[in-house]
């Protein structure tokens, strides 16, 4: 298989993936195509370099990670909460209340320097470790630690619901 | 290993992520990354900005309106020394200049432009959100190089070519006083400090630099020398000085010059066979994680004169590292100027593209507003504040 159509392959195969994660790094359809769009055409600049094709999400990932948090884009991203919000996918939910969980998250979000949202995306959406999120942004353990601590403070200030660190416990007694 | 808890936002982030609609975005990255190959190449060959108007040229022509505001006549030709180079720009509309919605601008102080004619100069503000533009006063036609407007947005100065340091207050010229005269207005232009008491200039003859306190006049020289240096500007909390040193290389340091600390970058800039021409602002402090911007000329262009034009490009202060701007814009770069005003946001970035509009960012770089600019600020030199 030949660079481009191993490239193809990968890109169709983990765009969606990749966007999923982008949308809560930008808040927004457009902003998250754009950023996984230029995080794939890094991709593929250095497609050949890559040791391991196989690693080559993690590097798509990289990429777009530390293209949010950078300065220029920081100031670029306009954000904007609407209330146009799809209908939720999973049935069994209320759809008011998931809507508003979605909606509150959202401006909560957007409310945060990129930075911290997207330590919040890394810690709680992908589940990485610190470690892993402090090489995914280039930064130490401490700052991620001190991101984490900010970030939460700063939505549990606007949405008290979606910060409780005791929800666990509660549904393990 | 997870954190332990948290599983309400867990949910909730997962529930969001779904709502995102699936796309092909394969075509679309192989394009840019052509783009992007592309403008590697060419950067390193040829010119790296792109100048739509500024400096001494940024309006020049004024004209009168119903409103007393006066009327820029497009975009400048830029200054002598300082003219435009031809930037790469991909025909195709770049994905990276991002909606054009708006959110509402927040509370802000007024910012401040400079029009100009072929024989004077007009002081105008505009309070993003808050109506039109007004013109403030009218300033001697030198003052379209040096003036600066103090950070409350009191007074103004400018030096004239004579040396007179001038202050003025920005509402009307009743009062208008000389500071000091044997000033330097070229290189080293008079630039405010955050708290709106002192000004950091420099002795024509002797090349002294110093503060010179407006309540009194008095002059303090600087401990350290600051010998060759061009273009200064203050760090918004007042912590730090930035300026261009006789090299060309960027240089941060203490208030009272003191602790100066080269910015990698420039070297890189150096070694292209740019030069450092302007700064234009500084966020934050020499220590942390600040920002400057800066304007650099084309390969073997000299910079001569050249103040607030349009920025091409952003530094970090404390590594070194450019912004992305003109990679992320698929090979565009981004026409812009930015500002520094009050305490009510730390940043104004005007978009000086088809649709003009000033984005205010937040000390933490948080995105607080956006909002159209009036057309009758068209071409107008937007002043840090």
């Amino acid at each position: 298989m030949g660079d481009s159509e191993s490239f193809t392959s990968f890109a169709r195969d983990r765009t969606h993936a990749l966007l999923r994660s982008a949308y809560l790094l930008t808040g927004d359809q457009h902003l998250a195509e754009d950023l996984v769009q230029a995080s794939l055409a890094r991709t593929y600049v250095a497609w050949r370099r890559l040791d391991d094709q196989g690693n080559a999400e993690a590097y798509t990932r990289k990429v777009m990670y530390r293209l949010q948090v950078s300065w220029w884009r920081r100031r670029r991203v306009r954000e904007s909460v609407t209330a146009d919000l799809p209908e939720p996918r999973h049935p069994g939910y209320d759809p008011t209340e998931a809507a508003d969980v979605r909606l509150t998250l959202r401006a909560a979000l957007a409310k945060l320097p990129p930075r911290q949202r997207a330590v919040l995306v890394l810690r709680f959406f992908e589940d990485h470790t610190e470690a892993q999120a402090a090489d995914l942004l280039d930064v130490t353990v401490g700052t991620i630690k001190s991101q984490t601590a900010k970030a939460l403070a700063r939505l549990r200030a606007v949405a008290p619901e979606l910060a409780n660190p005791h929800a666990q416990e509660r549904n393990l007694q | 290993m997870s954190p332990p808890a948290y599983e309400e936002l867990r949910e909730a982030m997962t529930g969001l992520a779904d709502t995102v609609t699936p796309v092909d975005l394969q075509d679309r990255a192989v394009r840019t990354s052509r783009r992007l190959r592309r403008w590697r190449v060419t950067a390193s060959v040829a010119a790296v900005l792109v100048v739509v108007g500024g400096g001494t040229a940024t309006a020049t022509q004024l004209l009168s309106t119903s409103t007393g505001i006066p009327q820029a006549a497009g975009s400048g030709s830029g200054s002598a020394g300082c003219a435009p180079a031809t930037a790469p720009v991909d025909p195709a509309p770049s994905p990276f200049y991002g909606p054009t919605e708006k959110v509402p601008a927040p509370n802000t102080g007024p910012l401040f432009y400079l029009a100009a004619s072929g024989t004077s100069t007009a002081l105008v503000s505009w309070t993003p959100g808050k109506g039109k533009p007004e013109l403030r006063r009218p300033l001697p036609l030198d003052a379209l190089d040096n003036a600066n407007v103090s950070p409350d947005g009191k007074w103004v100065s400018w030096v004239t070519t004579d040396g007179a340091l001038h202050l003025g207050a920005v509402g009307d010229g009743k009062n208008d006083r000389v500071l000091r005269s044997g000033v330097d207005g070229r290189l080293l232009e008079p630039v405010w400090s955050h708290d709106s008491t002192r000004l950091l200039v420099r002795e024509a003859s002797g090349g002294r630099v110093g503060t010179l306190d407006v309540a009194t006049g008095t002059f303090t020289p600087l401990p350290a020398s600051l010998t060759g240096a061009r273009h200064a500007v203050w760090a918004a909390d007042g912590t730090a000085i930035a300026f261009i040193a006789s090299d060309g290389g960027i240089v941060v340091a203490k208030p009272d010059g003191t602790g100066q600390r080269r910015i990698p970058a420039a070297a890189d800039y150096l070694k292209e066979g740019r030069k450092v021409a302007s700064l234009q602002s500084m966020s934050g402090t020499a220590d942390g994680d600040s920002t400057l911007n800066l304007f650099v000329t084309a390969p073997h262009q000299e910079p001569n004169g050249c103040r607030s034009l349009v920025s091409n490009t952003t530094i970090r202060t404390s590594n070194g590292m450019q912004g992305e701007d003109e990679a992320q814009a698929g090979g565009r770069y981004r026409e812009y100027q930015a500002a520094f005003r009050g305490q009510h946001f730390s940043h104004v970035d005007r978009d000086m593209g088809g649709a003009r509009s000033v984005a205010l960012i937040g000390g933490n770089g948080e995105f607080l507003g956006s909002i159209d600019e009036p057309d009758q600020l068209r071409g107008y030199l937007l002043l840090n504040g």
